[in-house]
């Protein structure tokens, strides 16, 4: 039971921040692993799992509104597979403390750019106003 | 000519560097299309973020296939997170809008290195 409520809470956290431009990511992961002493790779394996259904929603929506670039898209995309095939394959290979550590430093800088960054208003309210457009 | 070959040397790079980090940390991949695409492809940002998914779904879903196939995760803690997760879009999309987001970006911020310092120590 209150493991249903901390992986509830966790999603909701990192849902909402979603929507701030801080990647869900960066509060599901180690929400999942200091909450519920998950395995590094299980967190981060669920965190690619549960971007899924809402990307593919966001991507339909975007489609629809002929908002994507085609050109930058195929551009990415040959590139973008081959490395994610080698970074998911390099992250199951090391010791998941390892990665745990590594993880930890990729966050310590997500962090520090939230909390030192300059402020980006219209980014935001961009990114706000395509969240509102993807979910309504 | 020269010109349209940085181009390609330069989506070859951001392609390649967001699939790598997407792949090693989970996530994150999004966070380096966006922002390398606005600044060196000449990308506006609706387009940006638009494309941004598009590309980070298919690589996603590559990454998530070793993921799977190695850690075995259980479906129904995959359910509840994303159910959480759906919510937690639908509130921020509603909430989100009436709070200062600088401020509220410094906030995350600290909630995030708390957490990368747990995470390294």
């Amino acid at each position: 039971m209150m493991e249903i409520a901390l992986l509830l809470g966790i999603g909701l956290a990192a849902g909402a921040a979603a929507g701030l431009g801080v990647g869900g990511g960066a509060l599901l992961i180690p929400g999942l692993t200091i909450f519920l002493g998950m395995d590094q790779r299980m967190a981060q394996g669920i965190n690619l799992l549960y971007f899924i259904p809402t990307a593919v929603i966001a991507v339909i929506t975007h489609i629809k509104n002929g908002k994507i670039n085609k050109e930058l898209v195929k551009g990415l995309i040959f590139y973008g597979l081959a490395g994610a095939g080698a970074g998911a394959f390099l992250a199951l290979s090391v010791k998941q403390e390892a990665l745990r550590t590594l993880f930890g430093y990729f966050l310590l800088l997500v962090g520090m750019y939230e909390l030192f960054g300059k402020a980006d208003n219209k980014d935001d309210a961009l990114s706000r106003k395509e969240q509102k457009n993807t979910l309504e | 000519m020269e010109e349209k070959g940085k181009k390609s040397l330069l989506r070859a790079v951001i392609g390649t560097g967001a699939g790598l980090l997407n792949g090693l940390f989970g996530s994150g991949g999004g966070a380096l299309v966006v922002p390398a695409s606005r600044r060196f492809l000449g990308v506006n940002a609706h387009e940006a973020h638009a494309s941004a998914i598009a590309v980070m779904l298919p690589m996603t879903a590559v990454s998530a296939v070793f993921y799977a196939v190695r850690t075995r995760p259980d479906i129904w803690q995959v359910l509840i997170v994303s159910v959480g997760g759906l919510a937690g879009g639908f509130l921020g999309a509603k909430l989100l809008p009436k709070l200062p987001p600088l401020a509220l970006r410094r906030i995350f911020g600290v909630f995030i290195i708390a957490a990368a310092i747990k995470m390294i120590l």
